[in-house]
């Protein structure tokens, strides 16, 4: 049976809808910090990108490149916060429903649907108790080191020889000094090895199933603690307990409830900047190599090591710096009560209430910045900073979910008929502030009315959604099947005459591996299964961009704006503009084909789905009705564009034993591309213009830019080269600089020449996929997942690409590859080829650094995500212990990347290539269950 | 039965909405939404951008690697805001028409929403020319509306700047006459003052443009004003300015005979008993701070990670005048070199300063002066006995030689792409906060701006008088170079005027339009990147340290152009008004675009 949300299964072999199921066999062999890390590589259908890998960070995911999902846990609507922060060795199964399936959910289903159910015992199973850990050691998966005082500079000196500098920075006798790395004040620094640090991420769960002939039982707990690569840093723990219990009450009446809780919290120095892990990333290239972080190598006196006193990482500790901590503490409750009126007539119920609380604080510290005099032999404080900052969040979560439902299932002969009324009521509240102070002193603790400058009220900011749901299925003796289903949604959002939608769908299969003439064919020994399938459907989507809850009305805002006056600061009040009264949901029309095929005694499976979706009612205004901008005011967007995403996803997997060796293969892949669509009266004043700037039925965020075409080789290929590469009659180039294709051939580099060179930046790429592995021998098994991605481009910028980027460092790869002197003191000695433009100060507007393929890269990449190996100790060994089982395994994650792109993680989105690390991690575990 | 409970279920209260009536009917709700209008409407260079000062020739940008800026965008400092024009006017139908309030007390809130609307104007004005004036109208828009109905053509800069000076009238009578506390809010004085200006800037357009070569006018008078209106616009502007002068409750505030700089630095930066200021933009810790003081505070000075983000360039102070010159009212050069090209030598890193118009010391921070009570040491690098010449030493920021003594200062200036470094030799002063923590991220400063002040009602009556030649110019300028401490000018020329002009309001938002409605913007920012005037300059200090040397301890001054501004200042006639953008043009057929566009 597949779960497809709240009272609403269907068996798999009946099912005409676009949906993959994943068990938790499938996910457990993640050590991900979140739930959505678990799913990568395992699901066709599912875009994902982790760009960041802080403690307790998550992935993202998109289905089918979609946009953000709904996500379903247990029957109730959760945001991605809920998913991710689940146990997700609690999780029985993943359902993604991918396409207009999903309109069951209606108003926030445009973008598919990930339904979880937790596990919940069996009936009649023996009481069976599980205790899980593991420990392991975490390292970045890929960070790019910065250059060592050596490569440094000798990039420097040589930068200061070819500009022609007379007093240089470094002189040669200092240079030499520096290069032996031996005298006092001559010695190079590790900053990275001074900031990252191998950490610890553990886990331990234990948990208590079973069931009698009238309930059944789940109860977990367990407790996730990850800390920071970088050293002294905090990191993340979470503790979650779940708890499901359903019981018969009578033959005919049965209740169930489930409490799902968790803390969570993440902690770490409180230092400058919002994000506080931005520093000691910042640090690690905004230092030089010849920058020490003590005065005197004293321990006791961090000093100034850049012209931003925050980078030095000497100082970002809890001692001096400050302590943020934030946490998260979160309940769901529900209930559910089904009862058979009579044979296949139920009506069933669950009632939902979840409560979260968030409270963030957040102080930082004054600190002093130290000299040394060697004369006196003191400490002189060059630098004070006098901004102690104390702030705290405060933020509530309340939301309230009904849903009642009749249903009818019923046989009659080769008809099986099945039918779901319900309606289905959420109302969220999420108040929250922020207040802020200026402590007296670092050690207050305690916010003081006396200190306190700021108390920011957001209010309730209530959502209210309501929708009647409506599904039947038909089928003739499980060969042609049909379903059907509706959804009529209301969202507070709109205006009362704009606020309800119908979301009708419909899907039918045919199991042609059921018809006689097929199971009697040649065919028919080859295939067990094969079923075609297909569905269309209209799905809602209230998200409207450029569109707030309550546009709909005129009169003033309050809390807009204000001033200083009569001495005081006074809040103002605003007119709103004109209503908006035009705008209503977007529409989003999905189309799936595809097919399920089983062959060769069920040992190769696989699926094939081709999606469309379109979406209209995208917000945009019309420009043609021309209101002179005199009145104040334009005119409301209306619902008048439209948008496409397209592609397919497969998977295929295949199972056998072989003697003592069991195995599977397994492979997916989901390729989700976007389209803009039609565009209301799109107008241009020439072809050029139409080329360069239309998106009409186009592929969305086509990254243009110039094509690079090499390097200059010489100064004479340079003096006779044709084409003005740099916009200066090609006065700044040097040999080793970058060719631009001239495609217009007009003689001139310029924005006529930029072509289309790159996929869309910072999002989930367009093609991704997967490779599971398994194989068990007698008590072995060996498991491990390939993961990647492709069509996906990162701008290689910032550190990464400029020169001395800031003042500060730029990585290793980058500075040992340049084109550069036989003798940096020489400007005029041979110059020795590289695979980087030679660096200077101060150049990086040059036309080496224009946006062009040289730097915008189309990155691909695979990867070994997850790797297993364990060990499951025979029954009779077993028996002597009182046990049922016993595991012990290894474990490793991101042990391999392959990948094009140069000394960064794949998965990054940062141009300066800083974003913290994705972590690679080995660890050890055991199972014991009795 | 279910229906309706299913649509109540879907009705929730906003959190931040209110109805017409709740803000009508409660003296608080209006006054909260003047509280609004006062905070849009601040334009042009003013202290929450930084950058503002550094377009022109007053300071430069020294926060990260070069700024490649020379010519002036067709857009910069753009008014453009009929939605503030309409909301405005949405105040004014509401107030009128509410009970809450007797008619009393009204009109005093009528004159602050009119004046608003006319500020707006007159800042539209001053870069676009004249704009179509809406009135007291409200617009509204449905299906049915006959789109002809709505476009207005612009009026003439004429007209515009009629239709304020009129407002400025009739809300002069409106408005208390008392002064506001830190002169946040606009009284009679304030709308004077605006009337005065609005008339200077009509009458500098009349007169001086049509002395161009080519006139930049359009055919409908959008653009350019009659050069027989000159004289009227005058007579207003005088009038306006000896109202105020004579009649309100400012002076010109003159408390510290022995501290002039100090004095100045009071006059327009510090709000406690100042008698100056008659309108500014206000700031309030707690509630509404600015963060100019954490921005722009010396490095060696700061509370917290943030400082040096722009500096005053060489060629603004070399127009404070020498205190004892022979030639009152214009600028004088720093020199830096003997008559045989040596290095000339200064006993002290202040003294080339400290001896000029004390308004300097009061408007600028220089090498080694003091704030807070702390000096600010800028000391580019040593300058060191090399055989029979000196060479240069440079170093890291507060780096010392084996000695001990200082090379180069924390806080500069130095030459590189870093951000937190002094890279022009100077700091502002004028705007710079004093107060403790002000400077920090979590509390930044309450420092004002202000917009009209005491001097201007001088100034603008020194120069409506010299223009209508009634013999009364120096007085007035003369009132305001004997408060600032300079000697008084027997004769007025109109090169006095734009030097007095400059070092008065340094910073102060007066400088570029000056320059625009004198027609002077071209001539002197003309993309020469040879010109001392057009391109920026630095002045960067160093220290003699060569022990036995006659000249040891003494310091040199070396000048050069900005590497942080490659490009000198280029003003076109283009740039004398706004480009109308083309959205606008297609909006309103009726729209005439504005010359060289």
């Amino acid at each position: 049976m597949v779960v497809v949300g709240f009272g609403l299964e269907q068996k798999k072999g009946t099912m005409t809808g676009a949906v993959t199921s994943v068990g938790s066999d499938e996910i457990d062999r993640s050590v991900a910090s979140t739930a959505s890390g678990a799913l990568v590589g395992k699901i066709a259908g599912l875009n994902t990108r982790q760009a960041d890998g802080r403690p307790g960070a998550s992935t993202s995911i998109q289905i089918r490149n979609m946009g953000a999902p709904l996500y379903v846990i247990d029957g109730v609507q959760s945001d991605e916060g809920q998913f991710n922060n689940i146990d997700f060795n609690d999780i029985e199964t993943i359902s993604v429903l991918k396409d207009a399936s999903a309109s069951i959910y209606g108003v926030r289903a445009a973008n598919g649907v990930v339904v979880v159910t937790t596990k919940k015992g069996r009936r009649n199973t023996k009481n069976t108790v599980t205790l899980n850990a593991y420990y392991g050691w975490q390292n970045p998966s890929t960070f790019p080191k910065p250059a060592n005082a050596a490569t440094y500079l000798t990039n420097y000196v040589q930068s200061e020889t070819l500009q022609g500098k007379k007093d240089y920075t470094y002189s040669k006798e200092d240079y030499a000094k520096w290069l032996a790395g031996k005298e006092k004040g001559y010695v190079p620094f590790d900053w990275y090895d001074f900031i990252w640090e191998t950490s610890p991420q553990y886990y331990i769960n234990a948990n208590v199933t079973g069931g009698s002939d009238k309930s059944n039982y789940y109860v977990s707990i367990g407790h996730l603690n990850q800390d920071a690569m970088i050293v002294n840093y905090g990191g993340f723990k979470r503790t979650n307990v779940q708890m499901n219990i359903d019981t018969q009450i009578t033959d005919r009446f049965r209740i169930g409830a489930t409490m799902n809780g968790r803390i969570e919290k993440r902690k770490n120095p409180g230092v400058p900047e919002a994000d506080d892990y931005w520093m000691p990333r910042f640090g690690t290239y905004r230092n030089l190599p010849t920058r020490r972080p003590y005065a005197n190598d004293n321990p006791n006196y961090p000093t100034l090591t850049s012209s931003n006193a925050a980078t030095n990482f000497a100082w970002l500790n809890y001692e001096l710096s400050g302590l943020m901590e934030d946490t998260w503490r979160v309940m769901q409750l529900q209930g559910t009560a089904e009862y058979d009126i009579f044979s296949g007539l139920k009506i069933r119920g669950l009632f939902g209430y979840y409560f979260a609380n968030r409270l963030h604080n957040n102080q930082e510290y004054t600190y002093k910045l130290y000299g040394y005099d060697e004369a006196t032999d003191t400490y002189p404080v060059i630098f004070e900073n006098n901004n102690p900052w104390k702030e705290r969040t405060t933020s509530w979560v309340e939301e309230l979910t009904s849903n009642i439902q009749l249903s009818y299932k019923k046989q009659f002969g080769a008809h099986n008929v099945a039918a779901i009324a319900g309606l289905e009521a959420i109302k969220r509240d999420n108040p929250s502030n922020w207040i802020h102070s200026i402590p007296t002193a670092n050690a207050l603790a305690l916010f003081d009315y006396e200190t306190m400058d700021t108390y920011d009220d957001y209010g309730k900011a209530t959502q209210a959604r309501l929708g009647w749901l409506f599904r039947a299925n038909y089928d003739y003796d499980s060969k042609y099947l049909l379903e059907l289903s509706a959804r009529y949604d209301g969202s507070w959002k709109f205006a009362p005459n704009h606020r309800w939608g119908f979301f009708p769908s419909a899907s039918a299969g045919w199991r042609i591996s059921q018809e006689d003439f097929f199971r009697e064919s040649s065919l028919g020994n080859i295939f067990n299964n094969l079923k075609i399938r297909a569905s269309y459907g209209l799905v809602g989507d209230d998200n409207v961009s450029g569109y707030s809850a309550f546009d709909y009305m005129s009169g003033f805002n309050y809390k807009n704006g204000g001033s200083v006056i009569d001495g005081k600061y006074t809040i103002g009040t605003v007119p709103r503009g004109l209503p908006v009264t035009t705008l209503s949901w977007i529409k989003a029309k999905i189309f799936d084909a595809g097919f399920d095929a089983a062959f060769l005694d069920n040992r190769l499976t696989g699926q094939f789905d081709f999606f469309r979706r379109i979406r209209t009612g995208l917000p945009a205004s019309r420009y043609d009705v021309l209101i002179p901008s005199e009145v104040g005011f334009s005119l409301p967007n209306e619902n008048l564009n439209s948008d496409v995403h397209m592609g397919y996803d497969l998977a295929a997997r295949w199972n056998d034993t072989a003697g003592d060796f069991t195995y599977s293969v397994g492979g997916n892949l989901t390729y989700a591309r976007f389209y803009d669509w039609e565009q209301y009266k799109p107008r241009f004043s020439n072809s050029w213009d139409v080329y360069r700037n239309s998106i009409n039925h186009r592929y969305g965020y086509v990254n243009w830019g110039y094509e690079a075409i090499g390097q200059f080789k010489s100064w004479e290929e340079i003096a006779t080269y044709p084409i003005d590469n740099d916009q200066q009659g090609n006065k700044t180039l040097r040999p080793g600089d970058i060719k631009y294709k001239d495609v217009n051939g007009d003689g001139i580099i310029n924005g006529m020449d930029y072509r289309p060179i790159g996929y869309r930046e910072g999002s989930t790429p367009i093609l991704n996929y997967g490779m599971n592995f398994m194989v068990s021998w007698k008590g072995f098994d060996l498991a491990f997942d390939i993961t990647g991605g492709g069509l996906g481009s990162w701008y290689q910028q910032w550190e990464q690409r400029n020169p001395f980027h800031d003042g500060g460092n730029n990585p290793q790869y980058y500075m040992e590859d340049t084109w550069h002197l036989a003798d940096i003191w020489d400007a005029n000695s041979e110059l020795i080829p590289g695979k980087y433009p030679t660096l200077l100060i101060g150049n990086s507007s040059h036309s080496n650094y224009w946006n062009s393929t040289f730097w915008k890269k189309n990155i691909h990449y695979a990867k070994l995500r997850n790797l297993e190996l364990g060990y499951n100790f025979p029954n009779k060994v077993l028996e002597k212990c009182k046990m049922t089982g016993l595991r012990l395994y290894v474990m490793g994650t991101n042990l391999l990347t392959f990948t094009n792109a140069p000394g960064i993680d794949p998965e990054t989105s940062e141009g300066n290539g800083l974003a913290y690390p994705t972590t690679r991690i080995i660890n050890i575990g055991a199972t014991v269950k009795f | 039965m279910l229906g309706t409970s299913c649509s109540n279920f879907l009705d929730q209260e906003p959190d931040r909405i209110m109805s017409d009536d709740q803000v009508f009917g409660d003296a608080v709700m209006i006054k909260s939404v003047l509280a609004n209008f006062y905070g849009r409407v601040t334009w042009g260079q003013h202290i929450n951008d930084n950058y503002s000062f550094t377009y022109i020739d007053d300071a430069a940008k020294m926060d990260g690697g070069p700024d490649t800026r020379s010519g002036f965008d067709d857009n910069l400092w753009r008014v453009y805001d009929y939605t503030f024009i309409r909301n405005v006017n949405q105040f004014l139908k509401g107030l009128r028409a509410t009970n809450v309030l007797a008619e009393s007390a009204k009109a005093p809130l009528e004159g602050e929403a009119r004046f608003l609307r006319a500020w707006c104007y007159f800042n539209m004005c001053r870069g676009l020319g004249g704009m179509p004036i809406v009135g007291d109208e409200v617009f509204e828009y449905n299906t049915n509306t006959n789109v002809e109905n709505l476009q207005l053509p612009r009026s003439t800069e004429a007209e515009m700047y009629d239709y304020i000076i009129k407002e400025c009238q009739e809300v002069a009578a409106m408005l208390p006459t008392a002064k506001q506390t830190n002169g946040a809010r606009a009284n009679k004085w304030v709308a004077k003052m605006l009337e005065a200006r609005a008339a200077l800037y009509a009458a500098s357009i009349a007169n001086y443009n049509n002395q161009m070569t080519s006139p930049i006018r359009t055919a409908g008078g959008e653009v350019g004003i009659p050069a027989d209106k000159a004289k009227g616009y005058y007579a207003i502007a005088l009038a306006a300015a000896k109202e105020v002068i004579e009649n309100s409750p400012y002076v010109l505030q003159d408390r510290r005979p022995d501290n002039k700089g100090l004095n100045f630095y009071e006059c327009t930066s510090v709000k406690d008993n100042n008698t100056e200021v008659i309108w500014a933009r206000d700031y309030k810790y707690p509630g509404q701070t600015v963060g100019f003081t954490k921005f722009n505070i010396p490095k060696s000075h700061a509370e917290d990670i943030d400082n040096s983000y722009a500096g005053p360039i060489l060629n603004l102070v070399e127009a404070f005048e020498e205190i004892d010159t022979d030639t009152p009212g214009a600028d004088s050069k720093i020199v830096t070199t003997e008559a045989d090209g040596s290095y000339k030598f200064y006993d002290s890193a202040d003294a080339p300063f400290k001896t000029r118009d004390p308004r300097l010391w009061g408007s600028i921070i220089y090498p080694g002066a003091m704030f807070k009570s702390i000096p600010v040491v800028l000391q580019a690098g040593q300058l060191v006995k090399n055989g029979t010449g000196y060479q240069i030493v440079n170093g890291d920021l507060d780096s010392k030689d084996a000695s001990g003594n200082l090379i180069t200062s924390v806080n500069g200036p130095k030459e590189s792409n870093e951000q937190y470094v002094n890279k022009t030799g100077f700091y502002f002063r004028k705007f710079l906060d004093e107060t403790p923590l002000a400077s920090t991220r979590g509390r930044n400063s309450d420092m004002w701006m202000p917009r009209f002040r005491m001097a201007e009602a001088y100034m603008i009556a020194a120069e409506a008088s010299f223009e209508l030649k009634n013999g009364k110019a120096a007085d007035y300028i003369n009132a305001v170079r004997e408060r600032a401490g300079v000697k008084k000018l027997a004769n007025v020329t109109f090169e006095n005027i734009v030097h007095e002009n400059r070092v008065e309001f340094a910073f102060e938002d007066h400088r570029y339009w000056d320059m625009k409605r004198w027609r002077l913007a071209h001539q002197v920012w003309n993309g020469n990147n040879t010109d001392p005037q057009a391109r920026h300059r630095r002045l960067w200090p160093y220290k003699v340290v060569s022990a036995g040397d006659p000249n040891n301890g003494k310091w040199v001054f070396i000048e050069d152009f900005l590497f942080m501004s490659p490009n000198a200042r280029y003003f076109q006639m283009q740039n004398y008004y706004n480009f109308l953008d083309l959205g606008w043009v297609n909006n309103n057929p009726k729209l005439v675009k504005n010359p060289y566009q």
